[in-house]
């Protein structure tokens, strides 16, 4: 960062904490005016600091959600994360069907580097809000394209 | 040999923000509302530039956001740095 009065360098911060809360904050804001005031079910894909992230802000602004499922293609890294939903006292889980989780939660975030599609948009329910966070190159691909096409 | 620098512009320290020093002083709320008010403001000037090669590369990113800062991020890319990031002094992973 750089000092407005003297233009010399006044900070270096930490890159990717930073990145993590500001990609988080990115999609709570646009959840705040999109998903549902009531929604109840968080599911989360992925565990890197993102995820954790994502899981965080997402309960900031939607204090409606009672139940959080986390999903990754290695379960066992999710363990801190439920560790620290839990001491929020807020009901958590970690999930092998995604398909199930899919199926029941009220908003979808992940944040994956995921080739192929891990949300079907045959198993998603009306009003669900869907955040599509962790690809970032063309042959990525977190959801289907029938998720994007049910769209409203 | 005394190099001559411009003591009072150089006694300002550069600090070194960990991570734990970010994640004590962010709170959801205030990010939020800054990111709200960033989008309603001014388009900062800024660009980016990416040199490098399939097993290495650098990304810059550098703004300028007239009358408010300034800022340069800088990104070292390489697959081991996955696992590998080096940390900030001596911080450790934001709880959140």
């Amino acid at each position: 960062m750089i000092d407005q009065t003297t233009k010399a360098i006044a900070a270096v911060l930490d890159g990717p904490a930073v990145t993590a809360c500001k990609t988080a904050a990115d999609s709570a804001l646009a959840a705040r005016r999109l998903s549902r005031e009531d929604s109840g079910v968080l599911l989360v894909l992925g565990s890197g600091p993102v995820a954790r992230a994502l899981t965080e802000a997402y309960l900031h602004i939607r204090p409606s959600i009672q139940r959080v499922l986390l999903w990754n293609r290695s379960p066992r890294k999710l363990e801190r994360a439920r560790a620290d939903v839990e001491a929020r006292g807020i009901e958590v889980a970690i999930v092998g069907d995604l398909d199930g989780a899919v199926a029941r939660a009220d908003i979808i975030s992940t944040a994956t580097s995921a080739s192929v599609p891990l949300i079907h948009g045959r198993l998603v329910r009306p009003g669900t809000h869907i955040d599509l966070v962790g690809g970032f190159r063309p042959d990525m691909q977190e959801a289907d394209s029938q998720s994007k096409s049910r769209r409203s | 040999m005394r190099l001559g620098l411009d003591r009072e512009r150089h006694s300002q320290k550069m600090q070194l923000i960990s991570a734990q020093q970010i994640e004590a002083v962010l709170d959801w709320e205030g990010v939020l509302q800054a990111l709200h008010d960033a989008h309603l403001g001014q388009r900062p000037l800024g660009d980016s530039y990416l040199i490098g090669d399939a097993d290495y590369r650098l990304f810059s990113r550098g703004v300028i956001l007239p009358g408010r800062g300034a800022g340069l991020k800088l990104a070292s890319i390489h697959p081991a740095n996955a696992t590998a990031t080096p940390r900030c002094q001596q911080s450790r992973r934001p709880s959140w």
